[in-house]
């Protein structure tokens, strides 16, 4: 059958860039709508020699689902519901392309509001298959682990046009965080976990960052917190200066001056008391370790949490708007950005690591994320080429670094093309040889997505 | 001691949609918040709380399950919640519910003032706060954003109008309608939220309020929804040259709708 694809037009300029800033090309583009023309357009893409992309909703911030060449294949329009099973738990099969938006929409309604899938990027408009091609995480993740914990099998289309299906128990995973380098990912199954009935939001407020960590570290054992996360000063400035103009935080009262560190919260639990107990521990703990709780701002319920959960990814949101200003002036500069898990280093020794090598630089920067997983993004917001290039440098020295202390590199937001160039020359070789192998075994002819995590040379 | 009641809504978060025959709202997500212009009626009550000695009273009229506004207005800071809920009370439209909470408001007490949100998000008539002053017999100040002074006897308030803004002053009991503009609104403090989980809410139901069955609920209620009909927009000149009665009936006749008047309204 003659698949659906069309030559690339003017009007598919936004299929050509992700949110990192990273641009591409490409000659041809289709959005299919079910696994069969997944599969159509694989064979038509084979017989011509072309190489294909595969890409979500764009939202990816390494370049991952940007191509270079060949063509394009947004998922975009596959976001059907295949199967609801709830006889045992729930489970769901859906087709990659719908969003965390919209599944979250589907599985409040199917289930009454009694399941979910916990681990999301906080960006709504992101892909289930993007995500799973990225390894994303969510805030939750410190709470629920990896995204991985909650499927159940993916089904992957090859580069010969064959479905085969990967069950949890087969396969170790090897789908999450490929970047879309050994197929398309044309289902997924999930099983969603019950929803906690209550939940609570916590902003605590902190003159510096060492009380904060410290009275992080101090709660890392309560069962009820499910998510801590960090904001540093800049970045509320950051936030500050882009607030007026995004209409789903604009409402929310400025953060004191004296605040240079921030720590969002999240407790849960099925019973109202264990959660207001654990409010009232966490009171404790602040005072223990020098923190003010007065300060402290706290809402409860699912509908105001996600007010406060979206000043959170105003966070992503500024800096990647701040990248976007100077990527308009000049094009070169893109996201510079690590989302390293450290292993050894306490949360204290990462923010003064961070901010020890960035003060010294001279450099604007800013650092925000999950603190309680010790892994806080760091951004460098380059202003120009010359300060983009050092940026790039300090970059390499964080990954370095981050090596030596036995922490995960690239394990959130992936390599693709914007970070191939760390990957391959700071990983351990055993780290690439392992992709390598994958992508040998799977798409030798490198089909599929030319260009992420290392070069076509290295097969 | 100033006493200040404050009417709070809860609303679907995500307003689904209309049913085009029955012209109610699909809420289907069953998700719920407080109407976003309530907010700004709480934040106004709690800044005079702040700067005179004042009591704050959050009342409701809604499913038992409108608690959960109440706890988030004592949360911010609130004295006292009130819920007005009995199944009887269901289907009341502006003017049956400004009477069931108008007659909430006066059993719980004899209060100075009375703060509304401008309007609702889910019924978005803005008339509820009028209603309720022209049920009680009170002065009525809609539209205000600003709070100029606040004494024992009187309120001076600045209200927004479409081509002017007016200082005013109403002499005590009085209601008053805020824009959401008047104030940004705070986020309840942790220490208050885990203190307004531990006070109690007073329900009141139609065995404490024993209010007239005609006057509530759906015999209450003189709105019909004739049927929905998708309007373009026209602009009229000069509208500030109309008086109110002549804008309804160009309304009507652009609508195509019959100009009825029935109800306590007229
Ligand atoms: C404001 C903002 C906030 C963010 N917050 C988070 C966060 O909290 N946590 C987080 O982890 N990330 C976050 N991200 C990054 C991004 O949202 C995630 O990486 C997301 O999972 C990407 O999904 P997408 O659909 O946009 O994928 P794309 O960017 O389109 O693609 C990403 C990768 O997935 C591959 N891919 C997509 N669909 C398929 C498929 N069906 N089969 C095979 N491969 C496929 C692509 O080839 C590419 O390699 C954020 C981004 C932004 C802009």
């Amino acid at each position: 059958m003659e698949a659906k694809i069309r030559p690339l037009g003017n009007e598919d300029a936004d299929y050509l860039q992700d949110e990192s800033g990273f641009e591409g090309i490409a000659y041809s583009i289709s959005f299919p709508q079910n696994r069969n023309e997944v599969k159509d357009i694989i064979d038509q893409c084979m017989g011509n020699h072309e190489t294909i992309t595969i890409q979500g909703a764009l939202t990816g911030i390494t370049g991952a689902g940007v191509p270079l060449e060949g063509h394009v294949m947004n998922m975009k329009e596959m976001n059907h519901i295949l199967e609801i099973t709830k006889d045992c738990g729930f489970v769901m099969k859906v087709e990659p392309g719908i969003t965390f938006g919209e599944l979250e929409g589907i599985v409040r309604k199917e289930s009454n509001n009694t399941y979910f899938l916990p681990v999301v990027p906080t960006e709504k408009s992101a892909t289930l298959g993007g995500a799973v091609s990225s390894g994303s995480k969510g805030i939750q993740s410190y709470h629920y682990g990896s995204l991985e914990n909650y499927i159940e099998a993916i089904e992957i289309c090859d580069n010969q046009g064959t479905f085969v299906t990967i069950e949890k128990k087969a396969e170790n995973n090897l789908l999450i965080g490929s970047e879309g380098m050994l197929g398309a990912i044309t289902a997924i199954t999930l099983r969603l976990v019950k929803k906690p009935k209550y939940l609570w939001g916590i902003v605590f407020m902190f003159p510096e960052d060492e009380t904060a960590c410290a009275f992080a570290d101090s709660i890392h054992e309560m069962e009820q917190v499910m998510a801590v996360e960090y904001m540093d000063r800049k970045t509320i400035e950051l936030i500050d200066t882009y607030k007026n103009s995004m209409t789903q935080i604009s409402k929310v009262p400025s953060i004191p001056a004296e605040v240079n560190s921030l720590l969002y919260i999240e407790i849960a639990g099925d019973e109202e008391e264990i959660v207001e107990e654990a409010a009232a521990v966490l009171i404790e703990k602040c005072v223990e370790t020098g923190g003010d709780p007065d300060t402290a701002w706290a809402v409860t319920g699912e509908t105001e949490v996600e007010n406060i959960r979206n000043y959170r990814h105003a966070a992503s949101e500024c800096t990647n708007m701040k990248i976007a200003e100077s990527h308009g002036s000049n094009k070169r500069i893109k996201k510079l950005s690590a989302d390293i898990e450290w292993k050894n280093r306490s949360r204290a020794e990462i923010l003064k690591y961070y901010n020890g090598k960035l003060e010294n630089s001279g450099l604007n920067y800013c650092i925000f994320g999950h603190l309680g997983t010790k892994q806080p993004y760091v951004n460098i917001l380059a202003n120009n080429q010359e300060e983009y290039e050092q940026g790039k440098m300090i970059m390499s020295q964080f990954i370095r670094d981050a090596y030596i202390d036995g922490g995960m590199v690239f394990k959130e937001h992936g390599i693709g093309k914007l970070k191939k160039g760390y990957f391959c020359e700071l990983a351990p070789i055993e780290e690439i040889n392992k992709m390598v192998k994958l992508k040998g075994k799977w798409d030798a002819k490198s089909v599929f997505n030319v260009g992420n995590m290392f070069s076509e040379n290295q097969l | 001691m100033l006493k200040i009641a404050v009417c709070v809504k809860q609303v679907p978060k995500n307003q689904i949609g209309i049913d085009e025959n029955t012209g109610n709202i699909i809420r289907e997500d069953g998700l719920n918040c407080m109407n976003i212009y309530d907010y700004a009626a709480v934040e106004t009550a709690l800044r005079i709380k702040e700067q005179t000695e004042a009591e704050v009273d959050i009342f409701t009229m809604g499913r038992m399950d409108s608690r959960g506004v109440l706890q988030e207005a004592l949360a911010l800071g609130a004295d006292e919640g009130i819920l007005i809920s009995d199944s009887k009370y269901a289907g009341s439209d502006v003017l049956a519910t400004s009477y069931i909470l108008s007659r909430g408001i006066m059993k719980k007490g004899d209060y100075h003032l009375i703060i509304c949100g401008k309007q609702t998000t889910d019924g978005d008539t803005a008339q509820v706060s009028g209603a309720i002053a022209s049920q009680l017999n009170w002065n009525y100040l809609p539209w205000i954003h600003e709070i100029a002074e606040v004494t024992e006897k009187e309120i001076t308030a600045c209200m927004l109008m479409d081509f002017e803004k007016i200082e005013v002053t109403a002499i005590y009991p009085c209601v008053i309608s805020v824009e959401p503009s008047i104030y940004t609104v705070r986020i309840p403090t942790l220490m208050n939220t885990l203190k307004s989980r531990k006070k109690n809410i007073t329900v009141y139901g139609q065995s404490e309020l024993s209010l007239p069955e005609h006057a509530i609920g759906q015999k209450g209620a003189p709105t019909r929804v004739a049927g929905i009909k998708n309007l373009t927009c026209k602009a009229v000149p000069a509208i500030r040259d109309l008086t109110a009665a002549e804008i309804v009936r160009l309304i009507c006749e652009e609508a195509e709708c019959p100009l009825e008047s029935r109800g306590g309204y007229e």
